[in-house]
């Protein structure tokens, strides 16, 4: 009876080259971040341990450390790709260093343009993906036109192109903000400086995305008071 | 002589939550082996029943699809009635929900069909299912995932919308070696970048049937201990299906 079965070992007969290696989807993520100069001293230290704290925290997580697809774009003297898109196990929290003012504008519209591009680079290379997530981290207003990025930004949201945060500190323009992505949701002032918090509720949010499957809809918790529940 | 065996084994994220196997598949030989139906669903892990979505919609596909072939169909009245299949099918759900007092969305599941008849093969596919065949030694991704832009998007047997954008053909030619698979499988053992089929993974699984000691409960228990190991296991956490027919005479 045993040499009958042992007709039939796939275990044996599959070989380790059989089994392929096909890429994990990515979640885009752009954090956009306000390194104007009214951001000095302890906004920008803050924030730095806060960004800091979220690659720690992704790192943690088996399946977002290779996910999440993390970029980081500072706007301030100009808009600068600190980070191209990159998973937290292959790249490093950048610095941000204060200078300028505010081109929110400008750093918006670059933002969905390279999220754009990544979406062309997965579908050349088979990658699955989700909907890219984009924040906007400020502490006050845009010093340039944010006609075009406005125009572009609302688009993308309506047609479900991209999950937007718009989160300000101290004396951020929130209803600026909300003008911008022409829609109140999920645009908020965060308490304080409390970076740390709100990206510890980033990662925790990005954990429970990338581990989604198809059809889920996750309730996320929002780091002020309420609980808000969107698609992903 | 139409060969089959096939296995639905939990995935190690079940295992951890104690939740069942969601994947299920089906198979029926149709009389005098003029053909097949064979059936594969996955329920999705977000649905609270999934396992019974998964149960109940390939069951009722089966069982209706039985009842309603005929081999002089044509090709037309054949993928139509495939359609009304999945329309059927998604009725009996949202039933079988209402029984349970469920929402239909908590039975959530992908379904695929596949119909051989003699010179002629068809399929519906409603989900990321899959289904590859092997003909002169070579191998045919035969029905692609349908999917949304995003990975996690929707596409379930119990959403109307689904099954409206659904597929339902016939293929240009016919493959003797067949074998259908969920989406944990897909992802081992075909590439995602250019659709090409791992032979080296599929190659002794099509090879067991022509072997002189062929016994489909053998090969079964074999290929569950394969989806059980802890090889695949470190390659997919998801639940995992392997349904694969043979029929000797194309």
């Amino acid at each position: 009876m045993n040499d009958f079965k042992n007709d039939f070992e796939f275990e044996k007969e599959v070989v380790d080259e059989a089994l392929l290696d096909n890429p994990e989807p990515r979640c885009p993520v752009v954090l956009l971040l306000d390194t104007s100069y009214s951001m000095t001293g302890n906004p920008i230290n803050q924030l730095n341990e806060g960004v800091h704290a979220l690659y720690a925290a992704l790192r943690d997580d088996d399946l977002a450390s290779v996910r999440v697809d993390l970029s980081v774009i500072s706007f301030g003297q100009s808009v600068q790709v600190l980070q191209n898109f990159a998973t937290v196990s292959e790249s490093q929290a950048p610095t941000l260093a204060v200078n300028g003012m505010t081109p929110m504008g400008e750093a918006i519209t670059t933002a969905l343009k390279n999220i754009e591009a990544r979406k062309n680079e997965y579908r050349a290379a088979g990658i699955s993906y989700y909907r890219p997530w984009l924040f906007v981290i400020t502490d006050g207003e845009p010093t340039d036109s944010v006609s075009e990025a406005s125009s572009m930004l609302q688009q993308a949201i309506q047609s479900k192109k991209v999950i937007f945060f718009g989160i300000g500190v101290e004396s951020a323009n929130i209803e600026r903000l909300r003008q911008i992505a022409g829609s109140r949701d999920r645009v908020f002032k965060l308490n304080g400086l409390n970076f740390k918090e709100l990206f510890q509720w980033v990662s925790s949010s990005l954990s429970s995305v990338s581990s989604s499957r198809v059809g889920d809809t996750i309730k996320l918790e929002k780091p002020s008071d309420d609980v808000f529940e969107f698609e992903v | 002589m139409i060969k089959v065996y096939g296995a639905s084994v939990v995935g190690t994220s079940h295992l951890k939550t104690e939740t069942p196997c969601h994947d299920a598949h089906k198979y029926r030989i149709l009389p005098s082996d003029w053909g097949y139906i064979a059936v594969v669903s996955d329920g999705m892990g977000s649905a609270r029943a999934a396992e019974i979505g998964s149960e109940v919609a390939s069951s009722f596909i089966l069982d209706f699809l039985e009842k309603h072939l005929d081999p002089k169909m044509s090709d037309e009245e054949v993928i139509t009635l495939i359609k009304e299949g999945y329309i059927e099918t998604h009725d009996a759900l949202w039933v079988e929900a209402t029984s349970r007092e469920l929402h239909v969305k908590d039975l959530n599941a992908t379904l695929l069909v596949f119909i051989s008849l003699k010179d002629r093969q068809f399929y519906g596919q409603v989900g990321d299912c899959c289904a590859i065949g092997k003909k002169d030694e070579t191998y045919s991704v035969l029905v692609e995932q349908q999917r949304g832009e995003y990975a996690n998007a929707t596409f379930s047997v119990c959403d109307l919308t689904s099954i409206e954008q659904g597929i339902y053909a016939k293929l240009d030619e016919v493959y003797p070696m067949v074998a259908l698979m969920t989406d944990g499988i897909e992802g081992i053992s075909i590439s995602s970048k250019d659709k090409t089929v791992s032979h080296l993974f599929y190659d002794p699984f099509f090879n067991a049937f022509l072997h002189p000691n062929f016994h489909q409960k053998d090969v079964e228990a074999a290929l569950e201990r394969f989806l059980s190991s802890e090889r695949v296991n470190k390659k997919t956490d998801d639940d995992k299906t392997l349904l694969f027919i043979y029929h000797e005479d194309l």
